[in-house]
């Protein structure tokens, strides 16, 4: 979906471009196509299609800090030239474990409620692989400390829910 | 849960504030006079009722040391005190310790076993809730061996006030209405427990003219790993009652001691009862409620695991004895130099004069008498009855299973401080919709033990429905996610059953009267594709033997693959070729996993027909030394296209001997395995693997066991008529020449 509503656009306007405003008011200018491929932005610039002069347009994006706007936007850029292409999927795949395999528990966690907020789907599914893949065959102290969550059983509950599956815990990698 | 407790707590608050409530009372009075006329639990709930109540009755010692005196007075003297207030939290730890039995020892000993110390027994007896005794003795050296404590010197005889018994009923009820608490106390691990049934487990009339009354009072805790000797211990405590010499007529208390023994009935020594002793303190406790009659079930246990025990041992070294006959016997017939007859004449004439066994109609009983015969005489060439496990500890070892300990140790809050910013606070959303459907089955449960906000999303019943039904496709029909979404937990319970396969059948009562059936849920894969899944439902068991046949006899099931040509194909055939047999039994809503995975045999029936015939097992244990085999065997065989079909998958019970259960018998085991322990996971091919190799060795040696006897038993009938015949023939000769 989100590759062929880039391709069409992808001609007709990759010159123009829009100022994408922060949650920390920074401003950043990005081509029109990739601000397309960010719903609140796509929404706002149809909102004011009237609008003439696309450069005057700031998106306001209140939900996203700069610094991760910073790593979205090239990410989304090459992805898009990518899926421009005739795809090869290997390719693409490359390219995503590239971009997600330095990435920080922290930095994956903004990443992802960025691109939730931001409506990016294919970015939002990588790195939900990326999250699952890590929390896979790991201690529940380990995930606990992956999430952030406090525990909140007691002991007694806690032992109680692992007796009932204690099969889940006979392959977990050190932490 | 944690909410409705708070608010009933916050309720509680509100209604206590009113005007004119008690707790307006002047906290002295509630101190002095109020809580002084409390009794133990009132006081420990009332203290858990608000901090000022908790600080009230914490800082006022007395409170406690009262109850614990009242109590027991034993615990009055000075010396004592003093122990008692260096506990943790002083007489109220100490109460709280002393007023529960051990139930299941600390897997380690907290306290250095090098330091010396002592051990304080603070024992009272009392008689319909009058006291009679009470004594406080303590334990230095524990280098004797057996340990036992004494609590009155051998002349020291106390009175009880109650007039001597003159017949059995009246002793016994003198003895039903003693009761005993006997507290040991540890003064430098500052724990103490109490080690008394309270009401007597026995009571026995020992002689008429003295009026002795003896009467026992036992407390039975697991105190070691499973299988160890000390797996069970039972502290024993013996009082005995006389009449005194003085023709008052009035019982005194002449003997009150404790011993400890083993699953064996062996007593402990001294170093080890200590580090027994000082485990149960610092282990788990039981109940309080009802442990008179808990007292008296696990001392009756008890005593029914150690008769079980010492017969199974003696089993298995009857094999080693009649041996040892055999020897005996031909050392016999050697040292003689006469016929086998004249031996056997021999030996029994020997018997009839050793010991007076009146009844010596059959041979068999002789036979048997020989056997005890000998065991008196050769006890020291091998055979220790005192201590049988000694000489089989290895072999016991090495039969038992692995048991599988969940290994837990609970997170400190510490490490677990909450990230700034994490991905799950802020938007459970996106974990539910898209992190946790793309886990597997063991890392959503570990997940689900994360938090309970995290176990609310995971228990999300669709989640685990996914996961079962990519996991088995034949568990994906209407009617089975009807019976799936009824268990306890929906698919995550049926998906924790199913993946396990049986390891201990759970003795239950289980009504046969009902109507049961049985639900097989089998899929085949090869490699990782899935073949063929079929779901049958079987509701007769009155078939004999049991069993479950998947396909109708007409059908075959294509596979996909090609016919195997030569024997490695076979065994790679071997390799991929996986089954899952998932039995599940709707009513009492449990399920289990009945086959090994992987095959455990291979055949390579017929070369022509490409025919291969393919078993999968599961052993698991029914009972002590008792085995049921389940075996799912698969026949496959080719087409006229050279493609493999499946034939025939059914489904049969065998017990220890190899012989085939009924279908009443299958159906009984099998349900007693759904409720059973299950075994781990993880290695369970290699583990289905080991275990049907042991069943068929373990079946061959009971089967070649049971026909050895057959042979020995006829040979002893022969040897028995030869005899009776020369026996028959001298007399006539003897009559004859007289």
């Amino acid at each position: 979906m989100a590759s062929s509503s880039s391709s069409s656009s992808c001609s007709s306007s990759s010159e123009k471009k829009i100022t994408l405003k922060s949650s920390d008011g920074e401003a950043l200018n990005v081509e029109k196509n990739v601000a397309l491929e960010f719903e609140p932005a796509k929404g706002f610039l149809e909102d004011n299609s009237e609008e003439a002069d696309d450069e005057a347009i700031v998106v306001p994006l209140p939900n996203v800090s700069a610094a991760v706007l910073s790593e979205l936007i090239p990410y989304v850029k090459q992805r898009l030239e990518l899926s421009a292409k005739p795809v090869q999927k290997k390719l693409i795949k490359a390219f995503d474990d590239q971009f997600t395999r330095h990435l920080s528990d922290d930095k994956l966690g903004e990443l992802m409620l960025a691109a939730n907020y931001l409506g990016v789907n294919y970015l939002l599914d990588v790195l939900c692989d990326v999250t699952a893949d890590r929390i896979k065959n790991k201690s529940v102290e380990y995930v606990r400390e992956f999430l952030g969550i406090q525990n909140d059983f007691t002991p007694e509950e806690e032992a109680e829910l692992r007796a009932q599956c204690p099969w889940a815990f006979e392959g977990v990698d050190q932490d | 849960m944690h909410d409705m407790a708070t608010s009933s707590l916050a309720a509680t608050n509100t209604t206590s504030s009113g005007s004119g409530s008690i707790s307006t009372i002047h906290p002295d009075i509630i101190e002095t006079h109020v809580l002084s006329r409390l009794d133990a639990s009132a006081l420990a709930s009332t203290s858990c009722v608000s901090s000022q109540l908790h600080s009230l009755i914490a800082s006022n010692e007395s409170l406690w040391t009262n109850i614990c005196n009242s109590t027991w007075p034993s615990t009055d003297i000075p010396r004592l005190r003093h122990v008692i207030s260096s506990f943790p939290k002083g007489p109220r730890s100490f109460f709280s310790d002393s007023f529960t039995n051990p139930d299941i020892a600390a897997s380690s000993s907290p306290v250095n076993l090098d330091c010396p110390s002592g051990l304080i027994s603070a024992v009272d007896i009392y008689y319909q809730h009058k006291t009679v005794l009470s004594k406080a003795v303590l334990t230095e050296s524990f280098d004797t061996s057996p340990f036992r404590v004494d609590l009155l010197d051998p002349k020291d005889s106390v009175p009880t006030g109650v007039g001597q018994p003159v017949n059995e009923d009246l002793s016994r009820e003198l003895g039903e209405r003693l009761t005993l608490s006997w507290i040991l106390i540890d003064p430098i691990g500052r724990r103490a427990m109490n080690l008394s049934s309270y009401k007597p487990v026995t009571v026995e009339r020992r002689s008429l003219s003295t009026g002795e009354v003896h009467v026992r009072y036992g407390w039975v805790f697991n105190a070691g790993e499973k299988g160890s000797t000390t797996e069970c211990v039972r502290c024993g405590i013996s009082v005995t009652c006389e009449g005194s010499q003085n023709q008052s007529g009035e019982m005194h208390v002449t003997k009150v001691s404790l011993e400890l023994e083993d699953m064996y009935g062996k007593q402990l020594s001294g170093k080890d009862s200590l580090v027994i002793l000082r485990k149960g303190m610092a282990g788990k406790r039981g109940n309080v409620k009802g442990r008179e009659e808990e007292g008296k079930r696990r001392n009756e246990d008890y005593r029914e695991m150690r008769r079980e025990k010492i017969l199974s041992e003696v089993k298995k070294h009857q094999g080693r004895i009649d041996t040892l006959y055999m020897a005996f016997g031909a050392l016999i017939f050697a040292s003689l130099g006469c016929t086998p007859e004249h031996l056997i004449f021999r030996s029994f004439q020997t018997l009839n004069s050793k010991d007076q066994c009146p009844c010596k109609k059959q041979l068999s009983v002789n036979f048997d008498n020989l056997h005890v015969f000998i065991l008196m005489i050769v006890p020291w060439i091998t055979y220790d009855p005192e201590n049988p496990l000694q000489v089989n500890s290895s072999y016991s070892n090495s039969v038992r299973r692995p048991s599988y300990h969940l290994s837990m140790d609970p997170p400190s809050p510490a490490d677990t401080a909450p990230a700034s910013s994490s991905i799950f606070t802020v938007h459970p959303d996106i974990m539910k919709t898209h992190v946790l459907t793309r886990l597997d089955a063991s890392a959503l449960a570990s997940a689900s033990c994360v938090s309970s906000q995290l176990y609310s999303l995971t228990s999300y019943e669709t989640l685990w429905t996914n996961i079962c039904n990519s996991a088995w496709p034949s568990t994906n029909t209407p009617r089975l996610r009807r019976v799936i979404s009824s268990f306890p937990k929906g698919a995550r319970s049926f998906f924790s059953d199913s993946i396990t396969n049986p390891d201990n059948a759970t003795p239950s009562s289980l009504n046969l009267d009902l109507p049961l059936e049985l639900i097989s849920a089998v899929d085949i894969y090869y490699q990782d594709r899935h073949i063929f899944g079929k779901v049958v439902k079987t509701e007769t068991f009155e078939g004999s033997p049991f069993r479950i046949d998947l396909l109708d006899p007409q059908d075959s099931v294509p596979t996909g693959l090609n016919q195997p040509f030569n024997e490695g194909e076979g065994s790679e055939l071997s390799d991929y070729f996986r089954l899952s047999w998932i039995l599940i039994d709707p009513i009492g809503r449990r399920a289990m996993n009945l086959s090994s995975c992987k095959p455990v045999t291979v055949e390579r029936w017929r070369f022509m027909t490409g025919k291969v015939r393919m078993r999968y097992a599961c052993v698991f244990s029914t009972g002590e030394d008792e085995f049921v085999h389940c075996e799912i065997m698969v026949k496959c065989k080719g087409s006229q296209s050279g493609e493999m079909h499946v034939r025939k998958v059914r489904l049969l019970l065998e017990d220890t001997c190899e012989k085939q259960l009924s279908g009443k018998d299958g159906l009984v085991t099998l349900l007693k395995g759904m409720v059973g322990k299950r075994v781990i996971v993880r290695g369970r091919e290699e583990e289905a693997k080991r275990r049907y190799k042991t069943h068929l060795k373990m079946s061959m040696e009971k089967m070649q066991l049971a026909s050895e006897l057959r042979t020995r038993q006829r040979r002893l009938v022969e040897a028995s008529f030869v005899a009776s015949f020369l026996l028959i023939l001298g007399l006539f000769v003897f009559v004859g020449w007289i």
